[in-house]
This record gives C-alpha cells, structure tokens and sequence, in this order.
C-alpha cells in the first residue's frame, strides 16, 4: 500500500511517517505543492494525505490537478482550517474525508484502512482477523460461523482496534472517536473501559481470547 | 439632558447678539446722525453767509443796515460785540412767528465790515423739520429691532427652509454614518458638497471609518489566525504522544504519564476550539440560519450524555411540552444545548437527577450540584470558573450567552430547592 504525505510541517509528517510505516504502508512525503504535482503525475498512490495549507500553493490546487489526471486514489484532506465551507468544497471537488487537526494518528490510521478498503475493495466487504469475520455493509460479526451480537458502539471500537492493529491506542484517543466534540468536553473517560470490557467479554465467550490487550489501564491494542 | 434642534440653538444665539446690537445701535443711531446733521448744516450756512450775503453787502452803507435787516429774514447785522474769533456757530433758540413758539436753530455769527464799521453777521437755520426727521427716523428703527425680534422668536418657513437646505451635507453624511455597520465593512459614500467644512467633515469621517475598518479587520484576522496557527504544534504534540505511546518496555508509571499529557492536550484542543468558536460568534461567522427543531437538537445531545450520565447514577428527566422550531445556525444551536446540558452532567452529584422542561419559546434545565447557589454576574464571564473540581475550558457559559447574544435570546441563571436552573428564552 503506497501513501503520499503532502504536509510541510516537518515534525508532524515524521510522525505521520513513522506510525504509517509500521502499519504496512509505505509512505512518501511532499513538503511542497511542486513537489506534490511532480510525485502524483509520475507515481500511483493508493491513498493521499493532504495539507490544505502549503507554503508554495494552495492544497486544493493539488486536488484539481490529481482529479485532471483522472487518477483514482483517495484523498483526504487534512487541515488546521475547521471550517465547513472548506469541508465541503474539498469534499466537492474529489476528496474522500476530512480530518481536521489536530487529529490522533490512530484516527488517521482508521480513516486510511476504511478508506483503502472502500476504493481498493469494493466487491470485498468481508474483513478478516485473528479468524474474526466483519461484514462492513451488514455490520455482522462472525467468529467460526457464529454470530457475535455487537452494540453500535462496540462494532465501532472493533474496527477501529483493527484499522490499527498492533498499535497501542490511548483511552482518550477511543473516547473523542466514540463521542466526536463531546468527548472533551469530559474529562471522566470511564465509558471506554465499560465499552472495551464488554467487546472484550462477548469475543471471548466466542472464542477468541487475547485479541484485545489492556496497556496499564490506559491504552488498549489489537494484536494480529 | 434635553437636546435641542440645532436650528433653535443657532436662532436663540441670533436673538441674543443680534438683538444686543440692535439695541444698541438705536442710541448711536440717534447721536450719530445729529452730530452728522451738525456739520452738514454748518458747512451750508458759512456757504451761504460768505457767497450770498457777503457778495450783496459789499455795496450796503451804514444807515441802510435796518432796510436789509427787514427784507432778510433768516439773517441780520447786528453791531459788534468784540467776537474774537472769524466764524462762531451755536444752537439757540429763537421765535418762530409761523409755528407760533420757540423753535431750535442753529447760528452763525460772522464778522463782517460795513464801511469803516465793524459788525456781526448772524445767519440761522432752523433744526425743526431735521429733528422731526432724525426722530422718525430712529422710531423706524426700532421698529425694525422688534420686527427681528419677532422674526428670530417665530422663525418662517423661508427661515427653515434655508436652514434646511444649508445643512443638507451635513444631515446626509449624519445618516450615512448612522447606516454604517463595520461588520459589513462597507464605507459610505458620501454626496460632494460645496461648503468646505462639510467636506472637511465627510473627509476626516471617511478616514476614520476606513481606520476602524482595518483595525476591525486586523484584529478578527489576528484571532482567527492565532487560532490557527495554535493547531499545528497542538498536532505535532498528539502526534508525538501517541508515537510514545507505541514504544516498547513502557513502564506503568511513564504510561500514568503519557495518559496525563494526552488529558491536557485535549484540553489545551477544546479550549482553542472554544476560542475560535467565540471570534467567528463574534465576527458574525455563522450566517447561514435555518428553521431548527430544539427537541431533535435536545435529544441528540443527550444520546452523546446517557452514558456519561449513566456512569455516575445521574437521572435524566425530559418534559417536551411544546414543540419549538427556532431560526439559528446548526452548529450554533448545538453548542448551545451541548454547554449547558454537559454542564448539568458535569456539575452533578452521584444519584443526581436533571429535568429539562421545552416549551414553544422556552428551554429550561435544572440539575442538582455540590455547591450552592452562583453568582449569576460571574458565571458567564470568560474563564471564571466557579467549580475548582471540575476541570473545563472556562468558556462554556460564555459561549452559551454570545450566541444567544447573536441570535436575541434570553440566558438566565437560577438557584431553587438546591437545584441550578438554566432557562433559554427564545
């Protein structure tokens, strides 16, 4: 899976990177519009990430010329700029999502996976780990042929643990995912641990032991 | 203080100097034109003692002196009475036989020779008709002085139309400035005008406004940019936490750690989230209204909060009376309901219980809480936290108020049988 990084803010594309990278991505970094436009009209990316804002353009020009080109990759647009016009205009003009920042790299991490599984995977709704079957258009899942019974909120923590498998994920993290603005309105975060222990219980009474490991109480982790 | 029309202050000024000086212009009038009245007639009689009688006295003798006494009437010689002087004039009196009584005159006394005899001319002309003259004259002036008076204390229309007509540059830049909004950033364009101070006025005006305008623009530039600007490293910083979070061998105590940066990060996020949302309330941001359902708004928010609710054994009571459809933004609205409901979570105590009451104009939320009554003054005042327990941005109550500000709603605060209430009336 091939990712183009356009971002010129050094610190944040290297973290960018770095969490990618481990995650079976290979991922390469523009820090500049030119830069950007070259890289797009020579190589086929799988996924792009996008800064709105670069020092030499502006991002949304970058779009219109990757949509010129008829290239199909996913976009998404990642911007300081929180505005719905921009969210709407980068939506109308090809992107795919739109992630303001400051996001977590968990959240990208999800955004890419769904991202890449709907435009690589179209025909293909059936996601496989740990012998754990997840139909993304039913919303069932199923573990040897059996179904597991998931609440809306606990489907969502399952495919986000798996977007980013074998990473740790903080408490926080899962709990701005679940209650998008309200979350930090809070500063309790106890409803994660309710939710991640039922998850926890109803995989395991299925037979699937240890997928999900607790990091000192305060990060979870899907291991594969 | 009362305020007074511009025209009546100007009139009142007028009646006051103007009458002043008319009045004092009656006297002076009067002495003025005697003193000038004076001279005049003393030029005329030596005119005529020196042209006239000197010429028909040349050939006159001694003893013919009491014939040419008799057939000049206004003039007589008179025997010498050691004047010292040429010419001497002075105002007498003398009897006039046609208007049967003493009549004021003015004389000159001349001396002349007759042979080898010395003798006074005396040549007079009567002052009555230019008294009657000066008097008549000074009583049409002093109906004129009260004839302004008049004019100034009831001024005629001609009198406010010219007025109006002088003023009109100015009345029109008055109503220019009056329609001028800043947030429309629109500077008024204002009629030319001929009269140089209301130029003058409309110049420095226009400047003036364009200043307001820029600084306007700056200073919403400079909040929205700060804003801005502040996303990038909190970025960076969340990103870095959560790559630490991945490290190998991490002990309990250095997770304990990341699991605290990661909590005042988030706040450090929701606070400039925060004061982004008060700039764009404050800079009109939200433009586009729509017709809102504030139950559909109610409860969505509350599906977010049942568990936050549910965790500390809080008991959510909802009592949709009426149905209530406002005009507001979406995002502005939601903000609204959200503050004040997770304020009423968040304030709780265990076992607490909430009650929110909608009617067709009004939302109203009560919780219990560990404290007692606020202070309604402080509580919507930015970062004044009244709670030292509960953490928060400070700015959920402000925000609150800004928008119902915006939109004209009523926000207002209570305390009653240990419960807080907050009522919207919209």
């Amino acid at each position: 899976m091939k990712i183009l990084l356009i971002e010129d803010e050094h610190d944040l594309a290297q973290s960018i990177m770095e969490y990618l990278s481990k995650q079976d991505y290979l991922c390469e970094h523009a820090a500049n519009y030119r830069n950007a436009v070259e890289r797009i009209m020579v190589y086929d990316y799988d996924c792009i990430l996008l800064d709105l804002m670069l020092p030499d353009g502006d991002g949304l020009s970058v779009l219109e010329a990757l949509k010129k080109g008829n290239k199909q990759t996913g976009v998404i647009i990642i911007s300081a700029k929180d505005s719905l016009e921009d969210k709407i205009k980068g939506i109308h003009i090809g992107a795919d999502d739109y992630l303001p920042k400051p996001f977590h790299l968990p959240e990208l991490g999800a955004r890419i996976y769904a991202l890449i599984r709907r435009t690589q995977y179209a025909s293909n709704n059936i996601i496989t780990s740990n012998s754990l079957q997840i139909n993304l258009l039913s919303k069932e899942v199923r573990m040897d042929g059996k179904e597991i019974v998931l609440t809306k909120k606990e489907f969502d923590l399952l495919l986000f643990l798996i977007g980013n498998k074998n990473r740790v994920i903080s408490k926080n993290v899962l709990a701005e995912h679940l209650s998008g603005d309200m979350a930090d309105m809070f500063d309790n975060h106890d409803f994660v641990y309710a939710h991640i222990k039922n998850l926890k219980a109803k995989l395991s009474k299925a037979g699937n032991h240890d997928s999900i490991k607790t990091i000192y109480g305060t990060g979870y982790k899907w291991v594969e | 203080m009362k305020r007074k029309k511009l025209l009546n202050k100007t009139l009142r000024y007028y009646l006051f100097s103007g009458g002043l000086m008319a009045l004092v212009a009656i006297p002076l009038y009067y002495l003025g034109y005697n003193i000038y009245y004076i001279q005049e007639t003393d030029e005329f009689l030596l005119e005529q003692s020196n042209n006239i009688y000197l010429k028909s006295l040349e050939t006159l003798t001694e003893n013919k002196i009491h014939v040419w006494n008799k057939y000049n009437h206004e003039a007589e010689i008179l025997p010498d009475n050691g004047q010292k002087e040429e010419n001497v004039f002075v105002t007498r009196k003398f009897y006039d036989s046609h208007e049967d009584e003493e009549v004021e005159c003015r004389v000159l006394y001349s001396k002349i020779k007759i042979e080898d005899g010395n003798y006074l001319l005396m040549n007079r002309l009567s002052m009555l008709e230019a008294k009657k003259i000066i008097r008549s004259g000074t009583a049409l002036h002093l109906a004129f002085f009260f004839l302004l008076l008049l004019g100034f204390t009831f001024p005629s229309r001609l009198v406010y139309k010219v007025y109006k007509k002088l003023w009109k540059p100015f009345y029109q830049t008055l109503s220019d400035v009056e329609r001028f909004n800043i947030r429309s950033s629109e500077i008024p364009v204002f009629h030319p005008t001929d009269i140089q101070e209301f130029e003058q006025l409309n110049r420095a005006v226009e400047n003036l406004i364009s200043n307001s305008l820029q600084a306007y623009k700056i200073q919403k530039e400079f909040t929205e940019n700060a804003s801005h600007e502040m996303q990038t490293p909190l970025a960076v910083f969340r990103s870095k936490l959560d790559i630490l979070l991945q490290q190998k061998d991490l002990t309990g105590e250095q997770s304990q750690i990341i699991q605290s940066l990661y909590e005042v990060v988030s706040r450090l996020v929701h606070m400039n989230k925060n004061l982004l949302l008060l700039a764009k309330i404050d800079n009109m941001q939200f433009p586009d209204t729509q017709s809102l359902n504030v139950a559909e708004i109610v409860n969505e928010s509350l599906s977010f909060l049942s568990e936050q609710a549910e965790a500390n054994h809080i008991e959510i009571q909802t009592d949709i009376n009426e149905n209530s459809i406002v005009q507001a933004n979406k995002t502005l609205l939601e903000s609204l309901v959200n503050n004040l409901l997770v304020n009423a979570v968040k304030h709780n105590i265990l076992c607490g219980k909430i009650h929110i009451s909608l009617w067709k104009s009004k939302l109203s939320i009560s919780n219990t809480g560990n404290v007692a009554g606020l202070n309604e003054n402080m509580l919507f005042r930015r970062f004044s936290r009244m709670n030292e327990k509960v953490k928060g941005s400070g700015l959920g109550l402000a925000i609150a108020r800004q928008i119902c500000l915006l939109y004209g709603w009523e926000i207002g605060y209570e305390y009653e049988n240990g419960r807080h209430r907050f009522e919207v009336n919209f």
